[in-house]
Order: structure tokens, then C-alpha cells, then sequence
């Protein structure tokens, strides 16, 4: 199935649906390590025993019980699930909170520290079934822009492009403060 | 990473954060927003059965995060909840109580009734001291009759005729009490709970988008997603459009994805047939 | 810690306002919803007051303090008038309004205040200020309830800021006043205070005050 790429390490992240293509975008700022390694355990657990890849939907729904299993102690960890489905095209985007809130599959999705910041850029560049160039652009200016007005996220940013056959990893030039 | 090796989720919750958080928020480290639905929920019952409303919007601070929610969460096939309040909360614990009533019904044989959803909830909710920030709302029709209850996070409930809950709730519920017969018709019932929520959708800040609705009597269960559009976006004047190159870009990696369906194409179909299944 | 009770005389009413300057017109826009913690107190209420002279004020935050701040300025612009003989321009009513709210250093108003207006040289000019007077003259300027949703989308259109070829991007302002609505509308999509319709209004030279409403969702 579909590469899922989630992103564990910054201070904000973005997610942005095209069309056959979806992206996701983080800042290099802090690192969250401890989610990521519990989640892909709990991942590389259910391929083995499964003898399948996980769907989007599958990592999405492990994500939100591994959040919400520490309800009254959360992680400070806000996070997206991205995926697509190389056989039929279909994207996911998906969000959560710090305890595990359950998303729809949204268009566009952000979280983090800068994230008031980067909801306005989002709405304003996201259009329905854009390609991946398009896509890569304006989620890299949705977050880039909305980085820099916030004192808590930056150091430049890494944006993946998912698509049916590749991913694009591009690393972007941003503000060192 | 020792430690994960050993990890199985074993069910339940798991607090082995708090020592650290407390410690965290000492040093003034902010846990940031949790998601929360503002909400306005209602339920009336008529003539047949229960006409349960939901708007669709879900916020954290003054943000809205999402405006397609899906408020109403099935409990079994004749039971049905509203939630209101913290999202995580509602979502888990109504999907907790729902694979809760279908054993119970597969043990007993028979259709679950409501007043036993009600209780399981309701003593759940009581043991976490109104921790779980859940305002449900359980309506269902069963061999006694239709019934709505409101239960709140504390574990207190009452059952009502109708009822209206979360931050839009007063507005919605004002419109209710002004208007509420007993025996209403069903396109009554239904007009009654769609101007409702219409008058809190407008007016409370934290509800709005949709009003998704419900109608279950014993016979039958209409679902009405959406039943009626309130805002959507409008327009854009001017394409904001960028063009190829606008980003500075350092480094680029591409990463073929290699496709496990072709292999599983090669191999037996059981692999096939359970990936069907998920 | 001990919890201290004290007199807080101030409420936030929310609104957000834009203004951009061009090189012969400014333009200035505010949503028309006026809140009070749950609820919408007004859908119709406009954060833009016109002054004598034909500048803009944009103020938004406790409504008490923007009708008084607008009250206390139309009086002292006649006052200036009068004894000056001709009207106050835009700058020295910037710095009027700066010594004004620092001579109310320790009982602010609670105010969130942008002047906007034309020069001498018809030039559009903004000017903002926090609430106990600091100034700035900018190129554009967005305060109130939804500025971090708006702020960023003026540095990367206005400024293109984080392009490969960054630099003010010159507009019309017909095209000014379009982005505005378009910049409103998004906000608008995941604000849960603005709403109802946003007003524009353009100052030019030629012109003076055209203004526009455009819908904005009402939920």
C-alpha cells in the first residue's frame, strides 16, 4: 500500500491533498521520538502478523488509540497521518490532538505551534485537485510564510510529496532564527 | 527503546506520562489545545420514535479545525449517541460503549435496550469523576418505547422528552421549549430540530457548517448527511496559483515506492482476499 | 499561588482589520461581526470610522475604548482645524494618536488601532500602533481577532517573502481590493469570529472613499 510518511519532528506540520498526490510538510525545529518508535513497533508488529502492508486509515486508527491509551498523561505530541492508495489514487489526510481526537479525511490539516499562522496561507493557496507540483509550492509557502511569523517553530523545513509511484523529499531554504 | 520491545497495549489507560508532565508544566511547558466540538446537539422524540441533530463543527481555541464532523455515533442498531465536548473523549468512549452493547447482545440474543446503554455509560463515566470530558446525548428506540437521555460527565442523567446540549445547546433548546408538542408528526419533529439548530448554528460562534440528522423509530433509520448546508465556502475572486520554481528548494530526494500489489498478485490469493478485507 | 481578585473594566469584541498602501491609493477592510465570548453581538458593525480629514481609523479590540479613542480624535482634529487653519494630515495624526495612547500609558485603551490615509503627495499611507502608543509606519498592517490567520498571507503576497525571487509585489487596486476579499474569505473558513461580510473601502486622491461589501459565511 501506500508509503505513509507521518511527521514526528518539528514544531508545526501541514498536510495538503492534491490530486493522485499529497504532501506534508514539517519545520526542523524539536524532535519527537518517543511516538514515532512506539508507533512503529506497533506497525512493523501488525505487518508481521498480518503479512500485509497497513492502509492509511489502519496507521490513523493505531496513531489515535496509542494517543488516547495516555488520555490522562498525553504525549505533547500533535500529529498527521498522510497516505495514498496507489491502486485507486484516493488521498488521505488525517489530524489529531495531543489525546487522540479522530479526524475526517480533510483537505488540509495543521498542527503544531504555528499552525493559527499557517491555517490562513492554507485556505487561501489550497484548490482542489491540484498536481504535484502545484501542490509541492503551495505547501511549502503555506508553511514557510506562516513559520516565519512565529517565534517557536523554524529552521528551514522538509516537504514530502507523496504520488503513486515516488516520493519527492525536498529539503527548503528557510529563516535560521 | 529497550523498554518498547516489551510493550503490548494491554487496554485501558496508561499513565506512565503524568510524573513527567507535572514536571514539564512546572517548567512551563504548555500541553497546547485539545480539540473540542463547541457543538450543538438536540434530540426530540414524536409520534414514532426520536429525531436526533448534530451541527459539524470541531475547534480548538478560536480555530476551527474541522468543519465536516460526524457528531452522531452508533451504539447498535437501535441505539444511537450525540457528543458534545472534548472530541477524543467522545469518540473513544462511544465506540468503547458500542463494542460493549453488541457483545452484550450477542450473549443475550436480543436487541439492547436503552436504558442499559444509559447505565453502562453512566457508571463508566462516574468512576472517572468527570475526568472524561463526554456530554452524551443516548437516544434509541427499544421494546419499551423511544427514550432520550442526556448524560453529563460526572455520571448524572436524566431522561427527557427532549433535550438540547453543548455550547449552542440553551439557544437550540430555547426554540425546542417554544415549540414542543407531544405526538408531533414526523416532518413536525423534524422541522422543529432543524430550525433548532439552524438558530444556534448562526448564532453560537463554536457550531456551524452542517446540520446533520438522524431519524430512528422502530421500523426504519433515515440519515440525512447533511441534512442541511448552513455556510460553505464561497468563491475565490483571484487564483493564487504558484508557480513552478517559486520555493528555493537545497536538496531533492526521490524515493520510488515499490509495489507490494504486484507481488501479492504473483502469490496466493489468501493474501489477496484479506486485503480486501480491510 | 494566591488567586487575586481584581477590577478588570475591559471585554474584547474581536473584529479584524487589513490595510494596504499603494503608490496612489490605500486600501482598508474589516469584517462586520462584533462578538462577545459565545455569541455575535452585532453582524453589521464596521471597524473602519472615517475622519474628518478623509483618514481611516481601523480599531478594533474593547469597543468602549475604540467609540471613545474615535470621539476624543474628532474633537481634537476640529480643535487642529481651527487653529491651524487647514486640515491635519495623515502623519501628524498618526503622532497625534501615538501621544495620545501614551498619555495614557497606565490605563490604556484597549484598543487595537491602524490610521490609514493619504499623504501629502497622495501616497497611501498605514500606520499601526500597539495599545499604549508605539508606531510604526508599514506597508500594510492587519490587527485584531484573526491577524496570525492574516499576517502571513500579506508577507508572502505583499512581500513575496520565502521566494526565490523575493521583493514587493506591485498591485492595482482593484486587484488589492480582490485579494482582500479572497484573504477575508479564507480567514474566514477557520476563524470562529470573523464572519458575516467583510467592507472595503479604497482612498484615492481622485475618488476619495469608494467602499464595497462582500458576503462572508454567517455561521
Amino acid at each position: 500500500m501506500g508509503d505513509d510518511i507521518m511527521s514526528y519532528n518539528g514544531g508545526v506540520a501541514l498536510a495538503m491533498k492534491g490530486k493522485e498526490c499529497v504532501a506534508i510538510a514539517c519545520d526542523k525545529r524539536y524532535g519527537v521520538q518517543t511516538v514515532s518508535e512506539r508507533l512503529r513497533f506497533r506497525t512493523n508488529l501488525y505487518e508481521l502478523r498480518e503479512q500485509r502492508k497497513l492502509k492509511p486509515l489502519v496507521l490513523y486508527n493505531m496513531l489515535t488509540n496509542l494517543l488516547y491509551e495516555r488520555r490522562f498523561g498525553p504525549y505533547f505530541v500533535y500529529a498527521l497521518v498522510i497516505g495514498l492508495d496507489p491502486k485507486t489514487g484516493e488521498t488521505y489526510v488525517f489530524d489529531s490532538d495531543n489525546i487522540g481526537a479522530i479526524s475526517d479525511n480533510v483537505n488540509l490539516a495543521t498542527v503544531g505551534t504555528a499552525s493559527d499562522y499557517i491555517f490562513g496561507l492554507g485556505e487561501l493557496f489550497f484548490k482542489p485537485n491540484m498536481n504535484a507540483d502545484e501542490l509541492f509550492e503551495a505547501t511549502s509557502q503555506a508553511l514557510l510564510n506562516g513559520v516565519d511569523r512565529d517565534s517557536a517553530s523554524g529552521w528551514g523545513a522538509v516537504v514530502y510529496v507523496v504520488e503513486k509511484d515516488k516520493v519527492t523529499v525536498r529539503e527548503l531554504k528557510g529563516r535560521q532564527d | 527503546m529497550s523498554g518498547i520491545a516489551f510493550e503490548q497495549p494491554a487496554g485501558g489507560f496508561v499513565f506512565d506520562n503524568c510524573r513527567r508532565n507535572d514536571i514539564l508544566l512546572k517548567n512551563n511547558v504548555l500541553p497546547g489545545k485539545i480539540h473540542k466540538t463547541g457543538t450543538t446537539i438536540a434530540a426530540i422524540t414524536y409520534k414514532d420514535g426520536v429525531v436526533i441533530a448534530a451541527d459539524s463543527r470541531c475547534t480548538a481555541g478560536n480555530i476551527i479545525f474541522d468543519d465536516n464532523v460526524l457528531k452522531i455515533h452508533r451504539l447498535s442498531d437501535n441505539i444511537y449517541a450525540l457528543g458534545a465536548g472534548t472530541s477524543a473523549d467522545c469518540d473513544f468512549q462511544t465506540r468503547l460503549l458500542e463494542s460493549q452493547l453488541e457483545l452484550l447482545k450477542l450473549n443475550q440474543d436480543r436487541q439492547v435496550r436503552v436504558a442499559t446503554a444509559v447505565r453502562k455509560i453512566q457508571q463508566h463515566l462516574f468512576r472517572y469523576r468527570g475526568y472524561i470530558g463526554a456530554y452524551l446525548i443516548i437516544v434509541g428506540v427499544d421494546v419499551t418505547g423511544s427514550h432520550i437521555a442526556t448524560v453529563h460527565p460526572h455520571g448524572s442523567i436524566a431522561f427527557l422528552p427532549f433535550v438540547a446540549s453543548g455550547s449552542g445547546g440553551y439557544t437550540s433548546l430555547s426554540v425546542i421549549e417554544d415549540r414542543y408538542k407531544e405526538n408531533m408528526t414526523e416532518d413536525e419533529a423534524k422541522q422543529l430540530v432543524r430550525d433548532a439548530l439552524y438558530a444556534s448554528t448562526t448564532t453560537d460562534l463554536y457550531s456551524g457548517s452542517k446540520i446533520n440528522m438522524f431519524v430512528l423509530t422502530k421500523e426504519k433509520l433515515d440519515k440525512f448527511l447533511p441534512y442541511e448546508i448552513v455556510a460553505a465556502r464561497t468563491e475565490k475572486q483571484a487564483d493564487y496559483t504558484l508557480a513552478k520554481g517559486t520555493t528555493e528548494v537545497i536538496s531533492t530526494n526521490v524515493k520510488k515506492i515499490e509495489f507490494d500489489i504486484v507481488n501479492e498478485k504473483v502469490k496466493a490469493t489468501g493474501a489477496h482476499e484479506a486485503m480486501e478485507l480491510a | 499561588m494566591v488567586k487575586q481578585h481584581g477590577w478588570y473594566p475591559y471585554e474584547f469584541q474581536s473584529g479584524t482589520t487589513v490595510a494596504v498602501a499603494g503608490d496612489d491609493y490605500v486600501v482598508v477592510a474589516s469584517d462586520t461581526r462584533l462578538t462577545e465570548n459565545y455569541s455575535i453581538q452585532s453582524r453589521t458593525h464596521s471597524n473602519v470610522y472615517k475622519m474628518h480629514n478623509n483618514s481611516l481609523l481601523l480599531s478594533t479590540g474593547f469597543l468602549g475604548d475604540v467609540l471613545t479613542l474615535k470621539k476624543t480624535l474628532d474633537g481634537r482634529i476640529k480643535t487642529y482645524e481651527y487653529t491651524h487653519n487647514k486640515p491635519i494630515s495623515t502623519p501628524a495624526l498618526a503622532q497625534m494618536i501615538s501621544i495620545m495612547m501614551y498619555g495614557r500609558r497606565f490605563f490604556p485603551y484597549y484598543t487595537n488601532t491602524i490610521i490609514t490615509g493619504l499623504d501629502t503627495d497622495g501616497k497611501g499611507c498605514v500606520y499601526g500602533f500597539d495599545p499604549v502608543g508605539s508606531m510604526t509606519q508599514q506597508l500594510y498592517a492587519c490587527e485584531g481577532s484573526a491577524m496570525p490567520l492574516i499576517l502571513p498571507i500579506l508577507d508572502a503576497n505583499i512581500l513575496g517573502k520565502n521566494t526565490s525571487k523575493p521583493g514587493q509585489v506591485k498591485r492595482t487596486k482593484e486587484e488589492t481590493v480582490k485579494m482582500i476579499k479572497d484573504i477575508y474569505m479564507a480567514a474566514c473558513e477557520r476563524s470562529v469570529e470573523l464572519g458575516d461580510a467583510v467592507v472595503v473601502h479604497t482612498l484615492t486622491k481622485e475618488k476619495g472613499i469608494e467602499t464595497d461589501v462582500h458576503p462572508l459565511r454567517k455561521d
